[in-house]
């Protein structure tokens, strides 16, 4: 195989981490309060998280486009859903377009709920890292982000190939699954179904040794 | 009728002459007989009834009556949304006309007048030892009464509470009464839920942090739509319990009430044709996606959230503006089930009532 648009942004870039801390969120008084357990914060209301959009569209908007912001969550505990439908919705939909992504790290138990059930209302999906769980209860891989929202097993398997690669084609994912038995055209569409979902980005389309192209795809997480 | 309440002169003394100044007209409703020793949420609607059927005393040779009391004494037990749902109807009952803008309890009788004058309302709580007295006590319901202005017969007690009854009821409360005005109070419920109790329902109901968390989400869904929807000067109550009791699975029973415009007058903000529809499909409407009083794309998600749900948890909604009821059960098969319960009175604001168990 040869690559014909290797320039092209070949990776994404990724920005210094983003902390959702009270300092980021809080402007009035409003939204906030630390548990009584623990420092970390409870985030209610839609009015707070519009407030929380602009901020972080402000910050994905001076990222240049294929870029990824991590948002660090760990001085988040709870989450509505109107906090987060008006934080993170818009945003999450706006991804595939605009080139800039957005990851949820450091997500523990309580808000990985919260955001579960969000982005399963909403449609969309989200990767993040948890802090010591995945979804499922059993031992996540320490270096695979979980995605969040209503994606079926063998799309997660396919995501979990791709991060392990780095970039992926078609053709890489066939030869990784064999056991899927996948055409081109199901691995193709396996690819583009997760593009759509935000959690892969098509970086390039290169030339297949023999003739035809191909598009190459990157995770985000 | 003679059940339910009594109409008597000059306090308890039998009074044959016509009541004047010294001896004031005085209606009172025992509630413990009324429902049967323990006030649920949908005993309002006989609670309503009562006060339609004290009405419609107006009606006949009696003069309006100055002083409504509404006895406690006979209860055992007031759940935590029967605790909201009176607190609120009593802040509305107070003095329906202090303020025009202030929503009051619309009371019917059978010619459809109200009250020529609104009645001085005033409580009477069990008193200690009785097991609810601490209970009342426990849950701010004293201090409530205080603070709004409506008489009660027991003075603030001074009465400690006997640290067994303190260590019971600590074993079970999810949340005392709290008011609900601006975002930092519905925060504070939901870190109060998810913070110092979680190991409560852990106990009880075995809720892990996934669990607490979806509670807490319920929680803030419920209590967040006072300050979206009922109005700019409405108050707002929440309270929670662990209720446990023999032959039944342990239960949470979150109760909210506020005291605002209602469900309907809240929709036809955003749906002009809302006005004209009954109550009981303005809470249909509302419990679907998508259907909010703020006219806003995307919106309309709280209520639908929390119906979708209760099936995880077996859990029951009861829903109440206006005359009507609408309760949500969960299914087995993970479907739900709508009951209307239409009622002979209308409300001021909104009730909710949510119970969950153990997830399924």
């Amino acid at each position: 195989m040869k690559t014909i648009d290797a320039q092209k942004g070949s990776a994404l870039f990724r920005s210094a981490p983003l902390l959702l801390d009270r300092d980021l969120v809080l402007s009035d008084g409003q939204p906030l309060v630390s548990g009584s357990t623990s420092d970390r914060l409870i985030l209610v209301g839609r009015r707070e998280g519009k407030r929380l959009a602009a901020t972080l569209t402000q910050r994905m908007e001076a990222l240049p486009r294929r870029s990824v912001l991590p948002i660090d969550c760990r001085q988040v505990h709870i989450m509505d859903i109107s906090f987060g439908d008006d934080a993170f919705t818009r945003l999450a939909r706006g991804r595939k377009d605009d080139g800039r992504f957005f990851v949820l790290e450091n997500v523990g138990e309580e808000l990985e709920a919260n955001l579960d059930t969000l982005t399963k209302i909403r449609g969309f999906c989200c990767p993040c890292w948890l802090s010591d769980r995945n979804p499922s209860g059993g031992a996540a891989p320490a270096n695979l982000p979980t995605i969040l929202g209503d994606l079926g097993q063998e799309m997660r398997d396919t995501y979990g190939v791709a991060w392990q690669r780095g970039r992926i084609t078609a053709r890489d994912l066939i030869e990784e699954m064999p056991g899927a038995k996948l055409t081109i055209a199901a691995a193709s569409n396996r690819l583009n179904r997760l593009a759509d979902e935000g959690v892969l980005v098509a970086l390039e389309v290169e030339a297949i040794e023999g003739g035809g192209r191909q598009k190459v795809y990157a995770p985000i997480g | 009728m003679g059940r339910v309440f009594t109409v008597i002169r000059n306090g308890d003394e039998p009074y044959r002459g016509a009541p004047d100044q010294d001896h004031p007209m005085v209606m009172v409703i025992d509630v413990g007989a009324l429902f049967g020793k323990t006030l649920h949420s949908h005993d309002m609607d006989n609670f309503l009834a009562a006060l339609g059927d004290a009405s419609d005393l107006l009606r006949s040779d009696l003069p309006p009556f100055q002083f409504l009391t509404i006895d406690l004494s006979n209860l055992t037990y007031v759940t935590p949304s029967g605790l909201t749902w009176l607190l609120v109807a009593l802040h509305a009952l107070r003095n329906p006309n202090r303020r025009k803008q202030e929503p009051s309890i619309d009371i019917p009788t059978s010619e459809g007048r109200q009250p020529a004058t609104n009645p001085t309302v005033r409580v009477i709580p069990p008193g200690p030892p009785h097991q609810l007295h601490y209970w009342l006590k426990w849950m701010g319901f004293f201090e409530f009464v205080e603070e709004h202005g409506i008489a009660c017969d027991w003075e603030k007690p001074k009465v400690a509470l006997p640290p067994d009854a303190e260590r019971r009821l600590k074993s079970q409360t999810v949340l005392v009464l709290t008011e609900l005005r601006t975002g930092v109070d519905v925060a504070r419920v939901v870190r109060e839920v998810t913070g110092s109790v979680a190991t409560l329902l852990q106990n009880h109901l075995g809720y892990t942090g996934y669990d607490v968390a979806i509670l807490g989400m319920m929680l803030s869904e419920a209590c967040h739509n006072i300050l979206d929807h009922a109005g700019e000067d409405a108050c707002g109550l929440v309270a929670a319990q662990v209720i446990r009791r023999s032959k039944q699975l342990p239960y949470v029973q979150i109760g909210v009430a506020d005291n605002g415009i209602g469900i309907r007058s809240s929709l036809s903000r955003a749906h002009p044709d809302a006005s004209t529809w009954p109550h009981e499909q303005a809470i249909r409407e509302a419990l679907k996606r998508g259907v909010s009083g703020v006219p806003e794309e995307d919106r309309g998600l709280g209520l639908w959230s929390i119906v979708d749900k209760i099936t995880d948890y077996q859990g029951t909604l009861h829903l109440r503006s206006g005359d009507a009821r609408v309760r949500v059960k969960a299914r087995e098969d993970g479907s739900v089930d709508y009951n209307v319960y239409p009622s002979h009175a209308s409300v001021p604001g909104t009730m909710l009532c949510l119970t969950l168990r153990k997830r399924t």
